[in-house]
Formats: structure tokens, sequence, C-alpha cells
């Protein structure tokens, strides 16, 4: 029977009946509870026999009566244990109801035998009449007692709903923290705070220098950028001419930066155009190749991306120069990043990176073309 | 007069940095370097007393030219990064310019390096 619980909860019975035991303070509380319960019951009784032949003193009724209340204070806590045992590991509701049931019928029946137990032996009553002592006992006092065991299952069970609805909003509080990260993240992926405020820099050091016309193409290119981002709804692809948009617009602010050191080529097929791919999929590729190109010492850095159509896939071919002893670590979402970006959505995908010879750095990209551009 | 040294592997940064240069009196010539180790070279060459230094360059970045540099040399790191500013507090009379930054940033850094290369001199003298 242990056994199977074991299989049954994966678990270890002892570490799953510790991990549910209720706390302190229900404890205490619990056990001041059925004590007072005892005190006023065996007050009542006192009051009732008082000055008649059943009178036997308020300190000795007391006695008589604490075996069935502090029998409960044990089986309020083990109930509490088991129903959060029973309301969070199963789900079906007659499964459930079975339980509940079950457990009442064993936890009631060593209440009755344990508590039994003890009043024959506070009270030195004979054992030989132990059994036929139950027989008669229950059959008075078993609708209370069956009263009692519902009114200690609904506590328990309202305590236990309670719970779970803490745990469930502080697990929707860590999730809603953990998402609004996961968005800053992505927004700094999108648009680097490093590169905005480089392209801000850009925009003043052309005012500084009076290149008006430049300064003002340098924050349109920019706001362009911005639009985009902010714009954007969740989850929602983007049309590779979109995605190209934004690109040029990234690659003509760092020219702007770079001029002496920044060549970019840009072939899209037409037919590729319209075709919807998944949002700043292109974007953190292209940045990779011009940081990588930074590197450069004296050589300009050329960063030359052609977009094709092969059948159902899209081709993306990206070639930038590197450094010989290229240390850059890359920024914002980052080569590895849209490594687990395609592998989350995508089954059949290409993606590969190479050091060519000539001192030029190679990324290559198919992707299956959506349904939706079919 | 004291030479000065600007290194920027962004042209446009350099520019900018020669045109505020220009609108100072008492300026000795104006070097220029687009990488780290031509910033070593040049500075082991003329020795300019004060050096504009970004911080992400190639090859040798900022920081390491920085530690290679004579310590009475003033240094005026100019970077859009804010995280490189804990880094420079090993570094003797270094400044820090966030970029963007304001013309009166940008003198109010220059002149503190200034007036200690004018102590500098006093002293020698």
């Amino acid at each position: 029977m242990l056994a199977q619980l074991r299989s049954r909860y994966h678990l270890d019975m002892k570490s799953l009946i510790k991990a549910n035991l209720p706390n302190k303070s229900f404890v205490v509380s619990t056990t001041f509870f059925w004590l007072a319960v005892n005190t006023i019951y065996a007050h009542l009784q006192y009051r009732l026999f008082e000055d008649t032949e059943k009178d036997q003193g308020w300190l000795s009724g007391w006695y008589e009566l604490s075996p069935w209340f502090i029998a409960y204070i044990f089986v309020t806590i083990i109930l509490y244990a088991l129903t959060k045992i029973i309301e969070n590991n199963h789900t079906q509701i007659w499964q459930r109801i079975g339980l509940h049931f079950a457990t009442m019928v064993v936890l009631l029946s060593i209440n009755w035998i344990v508590a039994t137990a003890a009043y024959f032996m506070i009270t030195g009553t004979d054992f030989a009449t132990f059994f036929t002592f139950i027989y008669q006992m229950l059959s008075t006092t078993i609708q209370l007692d069956l009263l009692i065991y519902l009114g200690i299952l609904s506590v328990c069970l309202s305590l236990c709903f309670h719970d779970k609805r803490v745990q469930e909003k502080l697990e929707f509080k860590n999730l809603q923290t953990a998402l609004i990260d996961e968005q800053l993240k992505t927004l700094r992926a999108q648009l680097n705070p490093h590169f905005l405020f480089n392209a801000l820099n850009t925009a003043v050091s052309l005012i500084r220098l009076k290149r008006d016309d430049e300064a003002v193409r340098a924050l349109a290119e920019l706001s362009s950028m911005l639009r985009k981002i902010l714009e954007q709804k969740n989850d929602a692809g983007s049309k590779v001419k979109e995605e190209i948009a934004f690109i040029k617009n990234y690659l003509c602010i760092q020219q702007m930066r770079f001029s002496d050191k920044l060549d970019v080529k840009i072939s899209v097929e037409e037919n590729c155009l319209e075709l919807e791919i998944p949002n700043m999929l292109l974007h953190p590729l292209v940045e990779n190749a011009v940081q990588h190109g930074s590197q450069l010492e004296s050589n300009r850095n050329l960063v030359d991306l052609n977009v094709s159509r092969d059948g159902n896939q899209l081709l993306v071919k990206l070639t930038n120069k590197i450094a010989e002893n290229d240390q850059h670590k890359g920024f914002g979402i980052g080569v590895s990043n849209t490594k687990d970006r395609l592998a989350k959505l995508y089954k059949d995908y290409r993606f590969d990176l190479c050091a060519n010879r000539d001192g030029f750095f190679e990324t290559t990209l198919a992707i299956p073309i959506s349904v939706t551009n079919v | 007069m004291f030479d000065i040294l600007i290194a920027d592997d962004e042209q446009l940064a350099r520019e900018t940095v020669k045109f505020l240069l220009a609108q100072c009196d008492g300026i000795g010539t104006v070097h220029e370097a687009n990488n780290g180790k031509s910033a070593l070279q040049i500075a082991q060459q003329y020795l300019p007393k004060i050096v504009m230094l970004d911080i992400e360059m190639p090859n040798i970045n900022g920081i390491e030219v920085a530690k290679q540099l004579p310590d009475d040399t003033s240094i005026i790191f100019i970077t859009a990064f804010s995280h490189f500013e804990e880094h420079i507090s090993s570094i003797n009379c270094a400044s820090y310019l966030l970029k963007p930054f304001k013309d009166e940033e940008f003198y109010e850094c220059f002149e503190k390096a200034r007036a200690i290369q004018y102590k500098h001199s006093e002293q020698a003298t």
C-alpha cells in the first residue's frame, strides 16, 4: 500500500506529509480552540449536574471529556495535511470525494478507538467492556461526531483553497515580473541603448558641425526605427520590405558615424519583399556584422546583405569583413539568441556562420516561407 | 600650449571634438587616432598632455590605452557606455564624459584637464 502511494505521488511519504503539515500558528490556534471547547463543554456539564448525584466536580469532569476533544486536535492537524495532499494531487472531483470519504472513515475510527482507550485509562474502566462502550457511544454521538468532522473538513478545505489562491496570485505576480523583464530585454535587443545614444550623439555632432541636412536625416532615420519598434504588435510578423527598411535606417546612421570605414550593399529580390517573416529576425545579424567590422584597424568594412527566394525557402546571405584577431563579443540579441529563436520557430531551417579565408565572415540563413505567404 | 590627442574609431566623433577644441584659445597641435594601437604610437611620439579617449576601439580599448600613458597625462574618456565609469577610478587624472554631451560639459572637463596640466608645468619650472 505504501509502495503504491509512493509511486502514485513519486515522492517519499515522509517528505510529502512534512511539506503539507500546517504551520505553527495553525497548530497553536487549533489546540487552543479544542481546549476551549473542552472547557466550555465541561463547564456546561458541571452547571447541569451541579448539586445532583452526578456532580463529580468541575476538574474531573474536564479530565473525563478531554480524550474526545484532545483527539480532535490531532484529527484537525492530520485532516489539514491530508486535505492539502488530496486537493493538490487529484484533479477529478469523484476521486477527491472518494478519498475524502475514505479519510473520514479511517480518521474517525482511529479517533474513537484512541479517545475511548484514553478515557478508559483516565477513569480506570475495565477494558473488557471496551467495544460494548464504543458501540453504545456511537449510537448516541455518531451524528455529532460526523457534524464536527464535516465542520473541520470545511475549514481545512477553505484554508486549502485560500492557500492555493494566494499561491496562484504569487505565481501570477512572478510571471508578470518575468514578462516585463522579457519585454524589456526584447526592447533592448531590438535597439540596444548604446546604439541609441550613439545615434543621438551623431545627430548632436552634425548639428554642432552645422551639417543640418545630415542631422535632419539622422533624426528621421532614428525616428523610423523607433516607430517600428514602439508601434509593432506583440508576436506579429513583419514583411521582408519592412525589415529591410529598418536595416537601411540602421545602416544609414552607422554610415554617418563611420563614413570612412563602412560600405553597405543590399540586394533583395522583388518576389521576397511582401513575404512575412518573424519580427526583427534579420536586424541582430546585421548589427553583429557591423560591430565585427568596426574592429578593423584600417580596412573598410563591407556589409553585403542578399535576400532571395528558392522555392519555398527564403535565403538570406550576409557577408562582412572581420579583423584578424576579432575579439568582439557582439551586442543585443546576438547570434546565440537568434539561434534559440529559430529553433523555437522552425523545424527545418539552416543557420550557418563561417569565416572565409580572405577575411570575410559569412552568415547564411534559410527559413521556410510561411503558409500565409503562399 | 599643450598637444592634444583624440582617439576614437568614429570619424564624426573626432570631427566634433576637433570643432569644439577649435573654439578654445591656447591649443597646441591636435592629433587623431582611429584605434588603440595608433593612439599609443602617437602618444609615444608626440607626448600629448591631454588625451581624449573613446573606450570601444579596435585592437586596444581606451582603458588599456590609458593605463599605458604617462601618469601625468590628463585623460578624458568620451563614450556612450555609462558602465565603464567604475573601471576608470584607478586611472590618474581621468574624467568621464557621456555621449551625447552638452558643450558646457565638454568645456568643463577640458578646462579641468588643462588646469591640471598648467599646475604640472608650473611645478616643473
